[in-house]
């Protein structure tokens, strides 16, 4: 039956019917909405809470003025709606628009995705003014989905993923309510759940099947993945204040058996020049290719690197190779990409613990030995002398070591500041920290020690990278964070190669073994929530964070990371090979067909009419009418309980206990409580199942 | 499962319990004056208490004013009575407003329809603009005259009351206005026991003197309130509705019932279920009420003639109770 919702809504009018012409059929007209306009509307809270909860994540990605303008206009809107309060007219809507374009452009660096993320919640909260038909008002949550989908470019975290699904199934639950005001029938919410959930399995279908572009889980970069992370220069300094990141650089599966933590230096950039100030990496040698290196103890493991916007990648020291598309190792053993890692790698890596770079080209000789000119004369002077003392290269290098260890060197992320007045061009900032300071981080002892070894002939290079690693006991994998960040020395030692030598270690040996934190002095952590100063809380907690990491490592390791190469994989696993887009085509095809057939199938399982939904009571009591109907005393199909109890009891008086009692509970559940406990339920079938009235003999 | 009246006892859980004793009450006092009728009496008051009218079809002289005086009396209500003809304008019964000369305003003199219980005889001699001015009022219980809304007082019952068999000069209440009435009830004639004691007995009159009210006027309206709130199960609601559908669909009526139809039913049901002292609707209530409620709404397909009692029953009996 249509019905006109064009005409003046009427509760009821005739509807004409071929069968019987005069025949009055009552049909119920599409009922007309409350006089739209007014705001004391009862669809405005719903839609305002859609909105809200749609625009609150973006509120981090937007300019504070955004949110402030976005927390006005809800706050305005909800109180105008209590205390009905004017509201701007068309001319003051548009111009307030136009601002808020021209603001969101200026403000946001461009036509960036956040100045278009901030217009649309700007956008979106002016709409909230004109919800003056039903059409505004769908408009204006339909809008909440392309908000929900902005989010997208922002954050692929499992928190960030949760919240969408919550505001998706939020907002649709809005729109269901939308239309249809008032009705009964399940509640709004519910038929959202069910109908996210019934997308769910096509989604996953989807997910697995649609040919991927490479990319993020939603095929674009994300717009925050500026990570931390250290600079191609190093200061004294850099790394103190990386120390206080707690945020992870990367993680690492080991195929085999983890090696120990002392041995686990990963290398990131080798540093060559040196300016008396800042060690940079130096650019003339970049072309000449690595040897592959041979070793005895290979260790294999993959790596998922977090984006850090440089181009350098990580492998355990000495790499051999990574499997990574377009990438160089250089001949000082760093690996560089073609591209800077601004989403999250994930490279399977082989090297050799006891593994030697053992080339020294004539020209980097030159470079691993210059010294600025003048600086550090007390320095040089100490390396000169030392080096006299020893007898070999080896002997001159434990004689340094044993120098930083017998002075009582500290280390502490809170150095003093080295540079001072500045009078002599930051020239003795090694002097300065070797005979007057003596404290400092990694990058101190790294620095100084490459310093005096160059000072006394001896070809150095500083390593910076990560040290060590937490290990997660949920996932085994090592957990690598930006407090690991570490720089060391590489030494030529001659017919022995470069050799590592870690002078921080001679210093603060406990650095090297477990935490970093450890090896610093007490009360000087650095971090928020750092765990060993959390006490008793921080016991119960470290368990709570390594599994979060864990989960985390997992989601991004198999939703977020799943790319085409996985998925090629997988579709190889199902027979498809993918030599060309035939094969290509046929999988694609046959993935579509699958999910079809999928939709149509739990549309066949799912779409079964209300009745067939299990109750209870009237299964029992339709059993209770067939062991009477087996003993020729049926009931009439229009026959209530109360009557059908006085027809068999007529009939049967020996019955009469269990008819009444079960008779009495089926009414007491179908006709007088509402609903009835599921105890209650129970009880009532277990009696019709006691029940068994036996055939009376004929008499 | 049921007490000497054949009705289905269960347990009233909450509510006011005074009801169902006070209802027996009122039947028992009615009954005296109205010998033999106690199932119409049950009706009318059921009818009355669920706040609907009430349209008895018999012929004259069987009681029907008896009955509305005595249904007045024992409840407290004024009653008042016309007797329709057919030169009577809606005015003779909302009411009009007359010049006075003294004050040289319009004074409304309010019509008889300004009462409690309105018995309204042979309503199908009245022309179609006076029963459509009266049914109107009995729909909207309010009154307007001259641009003035007037709301009629509370309780407020009408008995309107038709003889079937004299048809010459009548003006026969067509389907739409029949529908207004909750309850359609036929007297009948009295069984032999029954008249043996009321020509035995004499006047009615003293017995009708000696009626005393049982319950005031706020008291009624209050059982009003408290019957419409007895339970009806969504069990229940789909019997109503399987009735309603069986009615639209069976070729066997002429026209399906009115969604008002089924919000009539599930009232009387309601107010059958409280007198029996019980805070839910059952099927059986629905099936008890059901010909008096449904049988001047429904009529034959062959000869669009009303159908009998029996022949009612028998068909709305194959309708399934959901289990």
């Amino acid at each position: 039956m249509k019905t006109d919702s064009k005409r003046p809504a009427t509760s009821y009018h005739m509807a004409p019917d071929s069968r019987r012409p005069p025949g009055l059929r009552f049909v119920k007209s599409a009922q007309g909405h409350p006089a739209s306009g007014s705001f004391a509307d009862l669809s405005l809270l719903p839609i305002l809470w859609a909105v809200i909860v749609c625009t609150l994540p973006h509120f981090i990605n937007v300019a504070w003025w955004v949110v402030f303008a976005c927390l006005f206009l809800w706050t305005y809107i909800a109180l105008a709606a209590r205390y009905v309060w004017p509201l701007p007219g068309k001319t003051f809507s548009r111009m307030l628009a136009g601002l808020f374009f021209v603001g969101a452009m200026t403000t946001h660096e461009g036509f960036t995705i956040e100045a278009f993320v901030a217009l649309l919640s700007l956008m979106v909260a002016l709409k909230l003014f004109e919800l003056r038909s039903d059409h505004d008002r769908k408009q204006t949550v339909i809008l909440c989905y392309f908000l929900i989908v902005g989010g997208l470019f922002f954050g692929d975290t499992i928190e960030a993923t949760l919240y969408k699904f919550f505001s998706i199934i939020f907002t649709t639950a809005v729109l269901i309510h939308l239309n249809r005001p008032g009705r009964g029938g399940p509640s709004p919410l519910k038929l959202a759940l069910l109908l996210i959930g019934q997308a769910l399995p096509i989604m996953v279908v989807l997910f697995l099947f649609f040919p991927r572009i490479q990319g993020g889980l939603w095929g674009r970069t994300h717009a925050n993945s500026a990570r931390a992370g250290f600079s191609e220069e190093i200061n004294f300094g850099s790394l103190t204040d990386l120390a206080k990141n707690n945020e992870a650089a990367f993680r690492v599966e080991f195929a085999g058996d983890m090696p120990l933590q002392k041995f686990l230096y990963w290398r990131g950039v080798v540093l060559w020049d040196f300016d008396g100030k800042t060690w940079r990496r130096g650019l003339s040698h970049h072309t000449t290719p690595a040897k592959r290196i041979k070793g005895e103890q290979p260790v294999n493991y993959i790596i998922t690197l977090e984006p850090h916007n440089k181009r350098w990648l990580f492998s355990l020291d000495l790499p051999r190779k990574i499997d990574l598309p377009i990438t160089w190792l250089l001949n000082d053993y760093s690996y560089y990409s073609w591209q800077p890692v601004n989403r999250r790698l994930t490279y399977s890596g082989l090297s050799y613990l006891d593994g030697v770079d053992d080339s020294l080209p004539a020209f980097t000789t030159e470079i691993a030995l210059r010294l600025p000119a003048g600086a550090n004369p007390r320095s040089r002077e100490l390396a000169e002398s030392l080096r006299r003392e020893s007898s070999s290269e080896t002997d001159f290098i434990g004689l340094t070591l044993a120098y930083f260890k017998a002075q009582n060197f500290l280390y502490t992320l809170n150095p003093p500041i080295l540079t001072t007045a500045a009078d002599d061009l930051d020239q003795s900032q090694i002097d300065r920290f070797i005979f007057e300071s003596r404290q400092g981080f990694c990058e101190h002892f790294a620095g100084s020690f490459v310093f005096l070894m160059r000072a006394a002939g001896l070809p150095a290079r500083m390593v910076v990278g990560y040290q060590g690693g937490k290990r997660n006991p949920y996932g085994e994998y090592l957990v690598v964070r930006q407090s690991d960040a570490h720089a060391w020395c590489e030494v030529w030692v001659t017919d022995q190669g470069w050799q590592r030598i870690d002078p921080t270690g001679e210093v603060a040996p406990e650095r090297l073994l477990a935490n970093p934190a450890q090896a610093l002095p007490a009360g000087e952590t650095g971090r928020f929530l750092f765990l060993p100063d959390l006490g008793v809380f921080g016991e119960w907690l470290g368990p709570v964070r390594n599994y979060w990491d864990y989960l985390n490592s997992r989601w991004n390791r198999l939703v977020i990371g799943y790319s085409f190469n996985e998925q090629t994989g997988l579709f190889s696993r199902f027979g498809f090979s993918f030599a060309g887009w035939q094969g290509f085509g046929t999988a694609l095809f046959t993935a579509v067909a699958g999910a079809v057939l999928l939709v149509v199938l739990l549309g066949f399982f799912m779409h079964r009419p209300p009745a067939s939904v299990r109750d209870e009571v009237a299964e029992a009591w339709v059993i209770f009418g067939r062991k009477l109907a087996a003993i020729d005393l049926p009931r009439r199909p229009g026959q209530g309980p109360i009557d059908f109890q006085e027809y068999v009891l007529r009939q049967r008086p020996d019955l009469a206990g269990s008819v009444t009692e079960i008779v009495a509970a089926y009414v007491r559940l179908r006709y007088a409580a509402t609903g009835g406990s599921s105890s209650d339920r129970s009880i009532l079938r277990a009696m019709v199942k006691k029940f068994s009235p036996a055939k009376q003999e004929a008499v | 499962m049921r007490d000497d009246h054949g009705n289905v006892v269960g347990s009233a859980k909450e509510g006011d319990h005074r009801f169902p004793a006070i209802f027996a009450e009122i039947t028992a006092s009615v009954g005296r004056v109205i010998l033999g009728k106690d199932e119409q009496v049950r009706l009318a008051l059921c009818c009355l208490f669920a706040g609907g009218h009430l349209l008895i079809e018999d012929i004259p002289g069987i009681g029907k004013t008896t009955l509305a005086k005595v249904l007045a009396g024992v409840l407290g209500l004024e009653f008042r009575r016309i007797q329709c003809t057919s030169d009577m304008l809606p005015g003779d019964i909302l009411g009009v407003s007359v010049f006075e000369q003294k004050n040289s305003v319009f004074t409304f003199h309010p019509g008889p329809i300004f009462t409690q219980v309105l018995l309204s005889d042979e309503i199908n001699r009245a022309t179609p603009k006076t029963q459509s001015a009266l049914l109107e009022a009995m729909e909207e219980r309010q009154v307007t005259i001259e641009g003035k809304t007037r709301s009629l007082p509370r309780p407020f019952f009408v008995i309107a009351t038709q003889n079937p068999f004299e048809q010459a000069g009548t003006f026969p209440l067509p389907e739409s206005q029949l529908d207004r009435f909750l309850i359609r009830i036929e007297l009948g004639y009295p069984d032999r026991s029954s008249e043996h004691d009321l020509l035995l007995g004499g006047g009615t009159q003293q017995e009708l003197a000696a009626i005393k009210p049982l319950l005031t006027p706020e008291e009624v309206v209050h059982f009003q309130h408290q019957a419409a709130a007895v339970k009806a199960s969504d069990t229940l609601i789909n019997y109503i509705q399987n009735i309603l559908d069986f009615t639209r669909n069976d070729p066997a009526f002429y026209m399906g019932l009115s969604p008002r139809a089924g919000l009539n039913l599930l009232r009387a049901a309601r107010v059958w279920a409280f007198t029996d002292r019980r805070n839910y609707v059952l099927p059986e209530d629905i099936q008890q009420i059901m010909p008096f409620v449904v049988g001047h709404r429904l009529r034959r397909a062959e000869d669009q003639a009303e159908m009998g009692r029996d022949e009612l029953i028998a068909l709305l009996n194959t309708v399934p109770v959901p289990s």
